[in-house]
């Protein structure tokens, strides 16, 4: 898991071991208790209209370079 | 094809790693709207989506037209040049599909990777401006 995990959704985890996503998360959630790994945020339906426009405006300048 | 009697049906997935900690998933669904259960799933947390369209049957682009107005999902329009013109202007297309004036319209070809980029950045840019239109708490 520790392999597949590094900066890579749960469900491309899940896809790249074979497993349930039900399961995947559960043991990612356990990595993450141990401090193996950590979840990085991204915008949820809760998120603040700021944190939005903020993120959009991170992905906009990084798609001009890309 | 209009007269096409089957429809291959894939759900095409992409990632673009935009920075070190900031990657973009791309995701492409069929427009029929027997694939609309997978779209609620992919519209949390979205920035926008682009309408891929195309002029031989634009009756088809409503409903998923209609599908993305009632979200609040901000959305462009993308004409789609599959043999490098476009029959109709921009603007003919934007008034067959009745579509709001602040709703983004552009041609493309999906198979040119800079024409592409445009229609990502096109749509990344309108989504700001919508959010700041939309009220508190619409996404």
């Amino acid at each position: 898991m520790l392999e597949v995990c590094d900066r890579r959704s749960v469900a491309e985890c899940a896809a790249l071991v074979k497993m349930p996503i039900g399961v995947v998360r559960v043991l990612l959630s356990d990595l993450v208790e141990h401090g193996y790994i950590r979840v990085q945020a991204t915008i949820t339906e809760n998120s603040s209209k700021d944190e939005r426009i903020e993120l959009i405006e991170r992905t906009l300048r990084g798609l001009r370079t890309y | 094809m209009p007269s096409k009697a089957t429809t291959t049906v894939a759900m095409d997935f992409g990632r673009l790693t935009l920075g070190e900690d900031l990657i973009l998933y791309l995701f492409g669904t069929p427009g029929q709207r027997r694939f609309w259960f997978m779209w609620d799933d992919l519209c949390l947390g979205a920035i926008g989506a682009i309408v891929i369209v195309d002029t031989a049957r634009l009756d088809e682009s409503f409903s998923p037209l209609d599908y993305f107005e009632a979200k609040g999902l901000p959305f462009i329009v993308a004409v789609n040049e599959f043999n490098g013109v476009n029959q109709y202007t921009l603007d003919r297309v934007k008034a067959a599909l009745a579509l709001p004036p602040e709703v983004p319209i552009i041609s493309i070809d999906a198979r040119d990777r800079e024409s592409a980029k445009a229609a990502l950045i096109r749509v990344t840019e309108y989504a700001p401006e919508h959010l700041t239109r939309t009220p508190a708490g619409a996404s």
